[in-house]
């Protein structure tokens, strides 16, 4: 390895790993919050989008690591827009975060077999918040597999 | 842990459990174990040797390229009950024979279009709460935001795993089932 080759092989070891996290809610004070908040932190890079269908364009745009999806908003919902993320071979392994007000059973159960990796409740920490996004993008796609399957079993008497 | 996937399966499964044992609508479901708590632990049984060992799904996929259609029919094997429609107005009559448990359209069919269908259920009262899953070749953003408006509840990009696509039916035929509870106020 020559020494220019190591250099920027030190140098690339010493730049922080900055993950892009796309934030979709329609509330624009919550996506300012997550912004701000996030921005602090110098780890991640924050995109926003103001719906579930205005999220599938940022998501194919920005190609984030990480979503942070609301539920409830006009247009497409969060769980609709977590399917259409799943249910494309190129997108499906994405961690998603559902960050929402509705945190009764029904929502939350919903989330789950839309493929939703995390379900957070608003009001929310910001250190809930962080914890949850590294826990959610330490999933590897077999992980993320096994979940899915495991759940549809649920259905099957397995 | 707070918002933890482990804490709230745990109540989600709970909560599963008591609907599943209150609503049943399919003798099967009566003794199915709620998956949702193999990570915690939780498993709901109700033995009874009367019950048959699976729930099998009726399908009506509606798909005029054979190729497709025996994929589908590949992938879904014995695991669940297959019929075909090529089309619109061969799904719509099908569907007024026998509603199946659950609706897979391509988007771009013969004599019409799978959104067309779907919006076509959702306007028929007997059909509105038919669970739809648009399995098609179009993969852009705008065909997406299109299918879910058009009153689709999945829409999945071809190709797709057979054992995945399998597993997506069966999740979504559990969030159908929420709704109606849902919807039922129980």
């Amino acid at each position: 390895m020559s020494g220019q080759t190591v250099a920027h092989a030190a140098a690339m070891d010493t730049l922080p790993d900055v993950k892009r996290v796309l934030v979709i809610d329609d509330d624009p004070t919550i996506l300012e919050l997550i912004r701000h908040a996030l921005g602090r932190l110098d780890r991640y890079e924050v995109v926003t989008a103001i719906n579930g269908a205005d999220g599938l364009q940022s998501y194919f745009s920005a190609l984030p690591d990480c979503v942070i999806v609301d539920v409830d908003m006009p247009v497409m919902d969060g769980f609709q827009f977590v399917r259409a993320i799943r249910g494309h071979s190129v997108s499906a392994n994405t961690p998603i975060i559902v960050l929402s007000a509705l945190t009764d059973d029904n929502h939350q159960t919903t989330g789950a077999l839309s493929g939703v990796d995390e379900y957070l409740a608003k009001p929310f920490k910001v250190s809930v918040l962080c914890a949850a996004l590294e826990r959610a993008l330490q999933i590897a796609p077999e992980e993320r597999e096994r979940r899915i399957q495991e759940l549809a079993d649920g259905s099957s008497g397995m | 842990m707070s918002g933890g996937y482990k804490s709230w399966r745990t109540e989600a499964a709970a909560c599963d459990a008591r609907w599943v044992e209150s609503h049943s609508p399919r003798a099967a479901d009566a003794r199915r174990s709620v998956d949702l708590g193999k990570w915690c632990e939780v498993v709901v049984e109700r033995s009874n040797s009367n019950m048959p060992q699976d729930a099998v799904l009726s399908i009506l996929v509606v798909d005029g390229n054979p190729v497709s259609r025996e994929r589908v029919r590949e992938a879904l094997g014995a695991q669940c009950v297959v019929r075909f429609a090529s089309g619109v107005r061969e799904a719509l009559t099908a569907l007024h024979v026998q509603r199946p448990d659950m609706l897979v359209s391509e988007v771009d069919l013969a004599d019409g279009s799978g959104l067309e269908l779907c919006a076509e259920i959702r306007a028929t009262p007997a059909l509105r709460r038919l669970p739809v899953m648009l399995l098609t070749d179009r993969a852009s953003i705008n065909d997406k935001v299109a299918g879910f408006q058009a009153g689709a509840d999945d829409y999945v990009v071809k190709p797709v795993d057979a054992r995945l696509f399998h597993a997506r039916l069966r999740l979504l035929d559990q969030i159908k089932r929420l709704e109606k509870h849902d919807l039922l106020g129980a």
